[in-house]
């Protein structure tokens, strides 16, 4: 396996996000740990504009960083820990193995000494005091015969489980990007779908106001990271990709949104056959959007919150077709044209 | 106040799911942000005289359904004060044929519009790509599906047969599913019904219930998918039998892969039950919020009587989160029902390996007293011996609390050997489940 161009991007990407657009009165933004393995250096820009050299994405170093992660989280049950992974997975079933950088360094197995066990760290991390604890796996979880001979072993799980309970469970969701057996696409040069939908999700699709200000819940948060990385995967070679999520049984308000969300919106004539003669207006939320029609498939629209009117014209069509008035809301919204 | 007749219209078969949908109801007035009023749970079918009675103040509101499947469906509705109040009607996508709705509305088959997409896709897609679903959907001459029925005995005899072929799973090693069975099962075929890409399983209603253990075997060219089938199935709301069938698939959102050889194939086992249907669902797609507050009403139904213990073990994967939650020091009740419900299914019912891992997991984790190890430890070990878990949650749970004794016990100082080789085969196992089902699926294939 070769180092992947995606990850690092799709690292800094998140980071980025992290440093610049996190909002939580709850839980103020504390501290960032950040291992990059790029091929071409691992520098990394934060938004003040400073550059540094950030530690390889080692085994040792991962240790390091989470053993130092778990214990800063381990001062109060109030904190919040986010997990951040993008690269090289194995996995099938209800199992998935992290690679570092160095995995493949060894023969055989014994790479898996430089590899994480996440079931395993997934469990182990309930002993820590943080209650709230995200994580997000943008990894391939697909099985290979190498991974068939590991059956008795999925790698190192840095933080082994225990039975020891802390008198309040943890709200502890986990996002993979890919369904296990599933590969989960990068591509080379941009981030990985799965960043792309996450950070779009931040944005708006993941968004609920249920309680009167725009918030991003954990379960909502995969509703948006859904939609979108359907539409980015839509009509691509990674269209078999799909988000799983786990252990959203507690949801908590992860994110607060600064401004009101961004909604995609798919527009459509029904048969979509008419899409590519049809032009599109919609207007309601600021200046009227006349978006050019699309080659196949629908309309896709990012439009803030708000009410709108969709306006459909068709040259085909003696009289125009009815208008229709939609309110645009979280996570996404689809308008249909009836074509007689 | 103005009365509101509330419902999903969707065609299935005649019936109607008892709070099969959640939907969202929102102010939406034309000048103004919408604010949620409520969220309640809705019938979904084509009776219209099934529905939701709400009393809404007059003015617009919308109502968005999230379906099982994940689809979005909503409506802005002005309601006004009239006498004879306002029916309101979700109307979603439909399914590519009338005979798929059901499977459509759980989520194992792709919808109507969902399926032209696909199928642009494939047009579109170069090379191989446009006969691949003839290949693996419902036309395969060498796809078929082979109910086995398994007298019970402890330790189970399909697990006790499968560990050592999984411990030993390589590529190309020839495999005959019928070496997993002992002698004196019972086995037939099932009949497919063909709706390319699909393929239906539909098990005989009117099999007597009993404590025999039911899988169905569906195989194509050299691949097997053993799953674990809750069968025969009574309705949890009293009403006799429910259809308990399989779609199999192909991962129809893969038909674009670059190569017919990533394209896998799955099979999805589910019950139409008109209670629960929609709730196993929503657990299934990772929506455990949904599950629970549609289970909510049908608590008491499911774990009092136990008419149907498999139902009440996917009920109790529902809410044993919940569960633990509410044992803790801040937990919000102190209904404590449940550790009597959970003994129950455990005891009751030793052919149902379900029962006892909520049991070993609630003894590790509830918060009201320290872990329980020496009862987890007996609960999860008998769960083993019991086989294959009915539910893919059930696999996870399983393998979580192994490990979690596994790791105590060295921690100790002392490793529990029983332990360990448990959590060996169940980790085996639990690399090849089919995480995205329900029910237990797996893989008897290496790939």
């Amino acid at each position: 396996m070769g180092q992947l161009s995606s990850a690092p991007i799709s690292a800094r990407e998140f980071a980025t996000w992290f440093l610049s657009d996190f909002v939580n009165p709850s839980f103020p933004r504390a501290s960032l740990d950040l291992l990059l393995s790029d091929a071409g250096g691992n520098q990394f820009t934060d938004t003040t504009g400073q550059t540094q050299t950030v530690d390889r994405a080692t085994f040792s170093n991962i240790d390091t960083a989470v053993l130092d992660w778990f214990q800063r989280g381990n001062a109060s049950p109030d904190n919040l820990l986010i997990l951040f992974y993008c690269g090289h997975g194995l996995g099938k079933g209800k199992q998935t193995i992290l690679l570092a950088e160095d995995f493949g360094k060894l023969e055989d197995t014994l790479s898996l000494r430089f590899a994480v066990d996440f079931d395993q760290f997934y469990l182990g991390m309930d002993q820590c005091e943080a209650r709230q604890q995200c994580f997000f796996v943008d990894a391939c979880r697909v099985g290979t015969p190498f991974a068939l001979n590991t059956l008795d072993s999925f790698g190192n799980p840095l933080i082994p489980p225990g039975a020891k309970v802390a008198p309040t469970p943890r709200s502890a969701p986990v996002f993979y990007s890919a369904v296990p057996g599933a590969t989960a696409f990068g591509r080379p040069g941009k981030t990985s779908f799965f960043t792309e939908a996450l950070l779009n999700a931040f944005r708006g699709a993941g968004a609920d106001d249920a309680t009167g200000n725009w918030i991003v819940p954990t379960d909502a948060l995969h509703r948006g990271i859904h939609v979108h990385l359907q539409r980015s995967v839509a009509r691509t070679a990674a269209q078999g990709q799909l988000s799983l999520a786990d252990g959203l049984s507690a949801p908590f308000d992860l994110h607060h949104l600064a401004s009101d969300p961004v909604v995609p919106v798919e527009v459509t004539c029904s048969p979509d056959s008419h899409n590519a003669g049809g032009t599109l207006r919609v207007s309601g939320n600021g200046p009227q959007l006349t978006p050019p029609a699309p080659a196949e498939g629908p309309w896709d629209l990012d439009l803030p919150y708000g009410r709108y009117r969709f306006e459909l014209g068709l040259p085909a069509l003696g009289a125009p077709l009815n208008p229709v008035d939609r309110e645009v809301r979280p996570p996404y919204r689809r308008v249909e044209f009836l074509v007689p | 106040m103005s009365h509101v007749r509330l419902r999903v219209d969707k065609y299935l078969e005649g019936e109607t799911v008892e709070n099969g949908a959640l939907v969202e109801v929102r102010t939406a007035e034309p000048s103004g942000r919408s604010r949620l009023i409520e969220k309640v749970p809705v019938p979904v079918g084509s009776n219209a005289g099934l529905y939701r009675s709400l009393d809404l103040a007059p003015g617009r509101y919308e109502f968005t359904a999230h379906m099982p499947s994940g689809e979005l469906i909503s409506q802005t509705v002005d309601v006004e004060e009239q006498p004879g109040g306002t029916d309101v009607a979700l109307r979603g996508a439909h399914s590519r044929r009338e005979s798929l709705s059901w499977q459509h509305l759980l989520g194992k088959v792709a919808g109507r519009n969902d399926f032209e997409i696909l199928r642009g896709a494939t047009r579109s897609a170069v090379h191989k790509a446009p006969g691949s679903y003839a290949t693996y959907g419902g036309d395969s001459a060498d796809l078929d599906a082979r109910l086995w029925l398994v007298p019970p005995a402890a330790p189970d005899p399909v697990w006790s047969r499968l560990d050592p072929w999984l411990a030993q799973l390589a590529p190309g090693k020839p495999f005959h599913p019928a070496q997993l069975f002992p002698a004196d099962a019972k086995s037939d075929d099932v009949p497919l019904q063909r709706e390319p890409p699909y393929a239906i399983a539909r098990l005989e209603r009117g099999v007597p219930a009993g404590d025999r253990r039911a899988y169905l075997v569906c195989s194509q060219d050299s691949e097997a998918i053993l799953c674990a089938m809750p069968y025969p199935w009574t309705q949890t709301d009293g009403s006799g039998e429910a259809l308990v069938e399989a779609t199999i698939a192909i991962d129809e959102e893969g038909i674009e892969s670059s190569s017919v050889e990533e394209l896998g194939w799955s099979v999805r086992p589910g019950v139409r039950d008109r209670r629960m249907g929609s709730i196993l669902s929503y657990f299934s797609s990772g929506d455990a919020v949904s599950a629970r507050e549609l289970i909510r009403p049908a608590r008491e139904l499911l774990f009092e009587k136990v008419q149907n213990p498999i139902a009440a073990a996917g009920g109790g994967y529902v809410l044993v989160d919940e569960w633990v939650r509410d044992s803790s020091p801040s937990g919000g009740t102190s209904d404590s029902r449940w550790t009597y419900w959970i003994d129950n299914l455990s005891q009751w019912f030793p052919w149902l390996p379900d029962g006892a891992i909520l049991r070993g997991w609630l003894a590790l984790r509830r918060r009201d007293k320290p872990p329980d190890l020496a009862k987890a430890r007996a609960a999860l070990l008998e769960a083993e011996r019991r086989g294959i878990p009915f539910y893919t949650a059930g696999v996870r749970r399983l393998s979580d609390g192994l490990m979690l004794l596994a790791n105590e016990a060295r921690r100790n100082g002392s490793p529990d050997p029983e332990i360990e080789a448990a959590v060996a085969r169940v980790r085996r196992l639990a690399w090849q489940v089919d995480p995205r089902q329900i029910f237990t699926c797996v893989r008897l294939f290496p790939s």
